[in-house]
């Protein structure tokens, strides 16, 4: 998380604004199927059993079989396959 | 839907090679572009698959990363396109069937007629034909109101009627007059036996009754009287109603010509066809054209179009011409006669006796049969 992050996220909590407006990844999982990523920073590898997404703050990794990119767009991707896990790298 | 869309505009699948090819996804993501089923082939080899019309695009995003594109496969798009130009006869010819099709379901060529009673088919679609309603009738033009009114007026039997069209098949409901149902009427009526009979069973809705069960009638006898007495006030006279069931011993005699000419068929007939479009009629070369006098002729029409959804105007005719001779055959009355009596009683055959003698090339045929019917007929006015 870089330095200015901190103070902007607690800033947010005390105005009850969800973190999310500050371009933090908000991650939405709906089963085992299909995850919605939204305030994403790029893919940083792309792969049938793992999916590692930048984000503000360090990468995440999905892990599972048969991943594979639905939708993506500059804020938002959708990715879909079986998902074991969800990872927080940094 | 999609994947009609990208018929028509046509889908690339790509490949792309480069030392981290998740770049292009992210590159692409931010040019708006769309990448279909992205899959990774190896460590560099990324594949997925792209509308034609964003491959330009797309080049442009991976010459920026320093990466190599290649197009592995088109479909639909241009290569549709291409296809469909070198068989450009086949496509007029297609589009000139469904123009076909279109048009001619916007005129009637098949007529179903619902709820004749009394009328036959053929009245009600003579009757149509003259209000202006023919095979060929551009169906949109019929105003269904002005043509029931014209209808009516033209058939007094008809109480309603409509035409429903679907596609280029009409159906024509109609409904009949029926009879209204008699009321029972004023002044004094009795019933009288129309036949002979022995009493099985009275039911007596008015009047009062004259005979018992098991009592034997004469033809004319009173059987329900229409004029009521009773002990507290002067008699009445009314309208008397019931049914009277009887045992009856109808014989009917026939007499006929022992020996009749009739048909016999020969096994030689031929067929022969011919095509109708619209009220046209062209047959075939081997059309043997007029008809034997000692033919019977069975027309069989073969509409060309799906049963119950829609019709075209051509059908196929097949025409079987059998021959027949005429022959000499032994009369048989019986049948008929049965059938007769079926007919004009108003009840039930218990048993039947049939006799026959021939005499003079003369047959003599004497039925004789045990009923039991409803022999009760009103007679006005009253004794």
């Amino acid at each position: 998380m870089k330095r200015g992050d901190r103070p902007a996220l607690e800033l947010a909590e005390r105005l009850c604004l969800p973190a999310e407006a500050l371009g933090q990844l908000r991650l939405t999982l709906v089963g085992k199927s299909r995850l919605l990523a939204e305030n994403h920073r790029g893919i940083l590898d792309y792969g049938d059993s793992c999916i590692r997404l930048a984000a503000v703050g360090g990468s995440v990794s999905i892990l599972g079989a048969g991943l594979g990119l639905e939708a993506m767009n500059r804020r938002e991707l959708l990715i879909t396959g079986q998902i074991r896990s969800v990872e927080w790298d940094g | 839907m999609r994947e009609w869309k990208d018929l028509l505009f046509g889908l690339a699948e790509l490949e792309y090679g480069s030392a981290e090819p998740e770049q292009l996804l992210n590159r692409a993501a931010g040019m708006g572009l769309r990448l279909r089923r992205p899959r990774r082939v190896d460590r560099v080899t990324l594949r997925f698959f792209l509308p034609e019309d964003q491959l330009d695009r797309i080049r442009e995003a991976a010459a920026r990363g320093g990466g190599e594109l290649r197009i592995l496969s088109r479909r639909g798009g241009s290569r549709l396109r291409g296809l469909l130009r070198r068989r450009i006869g086949l496509l007029v010819c297609l589009a000139a069937a469904l123009s076909l099709f279109w048009g001619s379901s916007l005129f009637l060529w098949d007529f179903r007629v619902l709820g004749c009673e009394t009328l036959t088919k053929g009245q009600v679609l003579r009757a149509l034909s003259d209000c202006g309603v023919d095979q060929g009738c551009f169906w949109p033009g019929v105003d269904v109101d002005l043509l029931r009114s014209r209808m009516l007026l033209k058939l007094p039997e008809l109480k309603w009627m409509t035409l429903r069209c679907t596609g280029s098949r009409a159906t024509v409901l109609v409904v009949e007059r029926g009879e209204t149902p008699g009321l029972p009427g004023e002044g004094r009526a009795d019933l009288v036996a129309g036949k002979s009979g022995q009493i099985a069973s009275l039911s007596v809705l008015r009047g009062r009754e004259q005979v018992s069960p098991g009592q034997m009638v004469t033809k004319g006898e009173l059987l329900v009287s229409g004029r009521v007495e009773s002990i507290t006030a002067p008699p009445r006279e009314v309208y008397a109603l019931g049914s009277v069931w009887a045992e009856t011993w109808p014989e009917l005699i026939a007499v006929c010509p022992a020996q009749q000419r009739g048909k016999e068929t020969v096994r030689a007939h031929n067929v022969s066809f011919a095509l109708k479009i619209g009220k046209n009629r062209w047959n075939f070369p081997l059309y043997t054209g007029n008809t034997l006098d000692e033919c019977d002729t069975i027309v069989h029409e073969y509409k060309l179009g799906v049963e119950g959804l829609f019709s075209l105007p051509v059908s196929l005719i097949r025409e079987d011409r059998i021959r027949w001779e005429e022959s000499v055959v032994s009369a048989d009355l019986r049948g008929e006669m049965e059938a007769h009596l079926k007919e004009h009683l108003e009840g039930r055959v218990l048993s039947c006796d049939c006799s026959a003698g021939e005499r003079d090339g003369l047959l003599f045929v004497a039925l004789r049969a045990h009923c039991l019917e409803d022999i009760a007929v009103t007679v006005t006015g009253g004794a």
